[in-house]
């Protein structure tokens, strides 16, 4: 009996490693293509007990991305945006060891718009961060449903494209709006934004991150708000550094709003006030302890720390 | 005296005290049950029925409580014998008469009572399920007055602003054995803290914005393409019908 089991486990042991692998590679895959591929389609998203459908068309022309959102029930809405690549990346998101801190499987195949997909499980090994059901486009990698689950199995939001079209979009967006038109990330160049975050002799340092999360990027708004994000290669993060103040402008707090949690605290520096903001799909403790951890550090007198380290 | 009811009579002394062991409780109580049966028209002074009516009375008296005493126990004993018992045997009459099986109703009135019961706990948790935890699609408050010097002050895990502990306990009698209580008691109740709308407008702007820069951020560096701004479609300006 036990040759027999353990003859089992060898037998299935390589399988299950190659199944893990191709269901990662399918999710690293579609960082890739949601960056590469112009489609246009129909989606739903479900959150809070609601559901909204919308028109999107995304379009990748001459590196940059040309994005026009339609809100298709409710008041009338309709977005463009424009991004040209974030310059301010200095890490390659897909490059990182997911399958350190998420177990991968290949569910089933199924259909999604129409369209052959494979079912994939991406479930966290700790609690500090949330699980994902995506139905990924057998042909082109592209992901055409994600479900968000928290640490009980319960569905937090629920996005799904009803009908989409891969391949150039009918309306070049690029000539349908003046650029003004578009929404912007609103940033100054990469060398300012660094220098920027460690003006006035000092840094702002993040003391903890979930293990497996790294700085991808940083930037600085045109009104002065330091920006950070991470990622462990599935979900992202913010850190937001307001700009100083005389005094608190309210009392910290945490706030969600669907699946994404919000927890903004105040520190003091230098007779300043900032309000220091956390932003992800994430656990509020987690969210809560990583605002707990950020603190404004003087240069030279700086530790490394998690992020230092990660660099 | 035989020395079976001398150590009756000390067991009796020392229930009045709160000191018996289980063993002479249950000794106390075959023995009230077995005199009970014999004679139920008078406090027989003799037996141990007596005996713990007079060490009560005696107790009383030193603690200067009220000294009336009732034995009602025989009364209760006969009302309850006399008293009609209900069966389930008229209900299976007439099904019989129906042409159902005989069988035994109570036991089936019990399964369909529990099965009623966890049809409505799925039911429940069902609905539970699809229902939103987050039941508004507006900003809500979890948690206020968060201070940055929790840092230092916090656990190393910060329990979510909603984990509300639900302690029980059951309450013990350090002294004697025959105090204890056997009934769960919640000691302590957190009350679940106020869950409020983000009304104040700065606040609300301020939220309004990181969320659209963790929509850019999520864009840049995700994998999810057109997700993060569907997470965030509300941020958008709503624009004429033309």
């Amino acid at each position: 009996m036990f040759l027999f089991v353990l003859g089992w486990v060898c037998l299935s042991m390589p399988i299950n490693l190659s199944a893990q692998q191709t269901a990662h590679d399918l999710v690293a895959r579609m960082f890739d293509r949601s960056k590469q591929l112009s489609y246009s389609g129909l989606f739903t998203y479900e959150m809070a007990g609601e559901q909204r459908t919308v028109k999107v068309s995304h379009q990748v022309s001459d590196g940059a991305v040309y994005e026009r959102i339609t809100h298709m029930d409710g008041p009338v809405k309709d977005r463009l945006r424009q991004s040209v690549g974030n310059h301010c990346n200095f890490r390659d998101a897909s490059s990182l060891q997911a399958q350190d801190y998420y177990r991968f499987d290949i569910l089933d195949e199924s259909r999604v718009a129409g369209r052959e997909v494979h079912r994939v499980r991406v479930s966290p090994k700790d609690s500090l961060r949330y699980g994902y059901l995506y139905a990924i486009d057998q042909q082109t990698g592209l992901m055409l449903q994600s479900m968000l689950v928290n640490q009980s199995g319960q569905p937090l939001e629920n996005f799904k494209y009803m009908d989409i079209s891969i391949g150039p979009v009918a309306d070049d967006l690029s000539l349908i709006a003046s650029p003004a038109e578009f929404e912007t990330p609103t940033s100054s160049d990469c060398a300012s934004d660094l220098q920027a975050l460690g003006s006035r002799s000092f840094e702002w340092s993040v003391g903890w991150v979930p293990p497996g999360f790294v700085q991808v990027s940083r930037r600085v708004t045109e009104d002065g708000r330091k920006s950070m994000a991470y990622t462990d290669g599935i979900a992202v993060f913010s850190v937001l550094i307001d700009v100083p103040s005389a005094s608190p402008v309210h009392p910290g707090l945490s706030a969600r709003l669907g699946p994404t949690q919000m927890v903004v605290i105040n520190r003091e520096h230098d007779d300043s006030h900032y309000r220091v903001a956390v932003s992800g799909q994430m656990p509020q403790a987690t969210a809560s302890r990583i605002a707990l951890s950020i603190k404004p550090v003087v240069a030279n007198q700086r530790e490394p720390d998690m992020e230092s380290l990660n660099q | 005296m035989s020395g079976t009811k001398k150590r009756l009579t000390e067991s009796v002394s020392a229930l009045v005290d709160g000191e018996a062991s289980d063993l002479e409780l249950h000794r106390i109580l075959k023995d009230v049950d077995a005199e009970q049966h014999r004679e139920c028209t008078s406090l027989n002074d003799h037996g141990n029925r007596g005996k713990w009516s007079r060490y009560n009375l005696i107790s009383n008296s030193i603690a200067e409580a009220p000294m009336r005493f009732a034995d009602i126990s025989c009364a209760v004993s006969k009302a309850i014998d006399a008293e009609e018992t209900y069966s389930s045997s008229r209900t299976g009459t007439v099904l019989s008469s129906f042409g159902f099986n005989s069988f035994d109703f109570s036991a089936f009135g019990r399964f369909t009572i529990a099965a009623s019961v966890a049809m409505v706990a799925i039911l429940g948790v069902q609905q539970l399920s699809t229902v939103d935890p987050v039941h508004s699609k507006s900003l809500q408050v979890v948690e206020m007055g968060i201070e940055a010097g929790e840092q230092t002050r916090g656990p190393a895990i910060q329990f979510p602003a909603d984990f509300q502990p639900m302690v029980q306990a059951r309450t013990v009698n350090a002294g004697g054995k025959i105090k204890t209580s056997q009934r769960p008691v919640t000691l302590v109740k957190i009350a679940n803290p106020e869950r409020e709308l983000v009304r104040d407008q700065k606040v609300r702007a301020f939220l309004s914005e990181i969320l659209e820069i963790h929509s850019f951020n999520e864009s840049d560096n995700g994998i999810q393409g057109m997700l993060p701004l569907a997470r965030h479609l509300e941020t958008g300006e709503e624009t004429d019908t033309e």
